[in-house]
């Protein structure tokens, strides 16, 4: 829906004076809501100028970007055609970490802590390389967020304190996610994003455990405009990717 | 997307209607300010999370030290390019490189970050009030970007 969103908010600045150039992920959207200005680019939802370290590339789509910004005739709708390089993935990316395998409900933190601390080496080696992380907006320590987040597998909301609970654990899947989005780019070969996707929702005991937290909810008897309720929205359909939904169906 | 990849049934969303905005003129591109407006829910660490039906802005400060964190409510879209590269999503580096070159007149200090899950007319008094401090700093020249 972000399309849409930068879509309108064009028609809003310009109105207010300021020339305006969307990066449209979705055409179809753009086409709705016909902002002054629209580069449609052809890439996977998430990556607007394509492709991550690659600068050449990256340029490319801003100058074709920055160059429809003095024309006055529109709305003006231009398509960038170059698709995003191909990653090179000789031979197929697989994640060199192995995780044990275990069944037991009870020992689930225990298994998700055990996994990030395989995968913390990588984790530190990527900040070490990149000066950054995006992991922290739930402004929890890592195994609070395992911890955190485990108690919503039976299918109940904790207790909210200041935030709504429902945010705090959209936060704490995030994070979770970016700690080994983070560790997964930071070991050898050239992982696609549908790689990462696949492994973290597929074979990491974490994916599994947000998994059960949706499967736990979607079914659940709650009343409306309740924090169960809200929970329930954010377990079911913000949590889990759409692509992934096929490995619970 | 490609056109073709967009699924039937978000392609075919529906949409708040807009009319048409005249298109604002300007200098050359090499004498324009440009400011980038991103509604990936972006925002340095430290700053208010985004949650549902948010309709305001975090502040992206090109001269902080904070990390650059991501609060976008929705699990659709890949992550993985921002890890590597925020330049993928926010692209800073790039347009810096084309003001030192003189291809853009500057960059702005200052850059915008919404929550792109919110209906865009939602985000219309937050878009009016931020368009005001860019009329402030000079920015004649805006790149939004989705995620």
């Amino acid at each position: 829906m972000c399309t849409f969103a930068v879509s309108g908010l064009a028609h809003y600045f310009e109105r207010a004076g300021i020339a305006t150039v969307v990066i449209a992920l979705i055409p179809q959207h753009a086409e709705k809501i016909r902002p002054p200005r629209t580069l449609s680019v052809p890439f996977i939802l998430g990556r607007p100028l394509g492709a991550p370290n690659d600068p050449a590339f990256q340029h490319r789509v801003l100058d074709t970007a920055l160059g429809l910004l003095n024309q006055t005739d529109g709305p003006v709708f231009a398509e960038f055609e170059e698709d995003a390089p191909a990653v090179d993935e000789v031979p197929p990316w697989v994640c060199p970490v192995s995780f044990a395998q275990t069944s037991d409900e009870s020992d689930l933190v225990e298994t998700v802590i055990s996994e990030i601390q395989l995968l913390t080496p990588w984790y530190e080696k990527g900040i070490s390389e990149r000066g950054s992380s995006s992991f922290g907006v739930a402004d929890m320590q890592l195994e609070e967020v395992v911890k955190f987040l485990a108690d919503f597998t039976k299918g109940e909301a904790p207790a909210a304190e200041e935030i709504p609970i429902e945010d705090m654990l959209k936060r704490a899947v995030e994070d979770l996610k970016a700690f080994y989005n983070e560790s997964a780019v930071s070991q050898p070969g050239n992982p696609s994003a549908k790689d990462i996707e696949d492994w973290y929702w597929g074979e990491t005991e974490a994916g599994k455990m947000i998994r059960q937290i949706k499967k736990s909810f979607i079914d659940a008897p709650v009343s409306s405009d309740t924090p169960q309720a809200r929970t329930k929205f954010t377990a079911g359909f913000l949590l889990v990717p759409g692509s992934q939904a096929f490995r619970d169906a | 997307m490609k056109r073709a990849d967009v699924p039937e049934e978000l392609a075919n969303r529906t949409a708040p209607a807009f009319d048409p905005s005249a298109l604002v003129p300007g200098p050359q591109l090499n004498q324009r300010r440009i400011a980038l407006i991103s509604t990936a829910g972006l925002m340095h660490r430290g700053d208010k999370p985004f949650s549902i039906g948010a309709n305001d802005y975090r502040i992206l400060d090109t001269e902080s030290d904070e990390d650059l964190l991501m609060s976008h409510i929705s699990t659709n879209f890949d992550r993985t390019g921002f890890v590597q590269d925020h330049n993928v999503v926010l692209p800073l580096e790039r347009l810096q490189e084309k003001a030192n070159n003189g291809e853009i007149g500057s960059l702005a200090r200052y850059h915008f970050s919404f929550m792109g899950a919110t209906p865009p007319d939602q985000l219309e008094a937050a878009a009016n009030q931020l368009a005001r401090n860019l009329r402030g700093d000079e920015v004649n020249g805006l790149i939004l970007l989705p995620v």
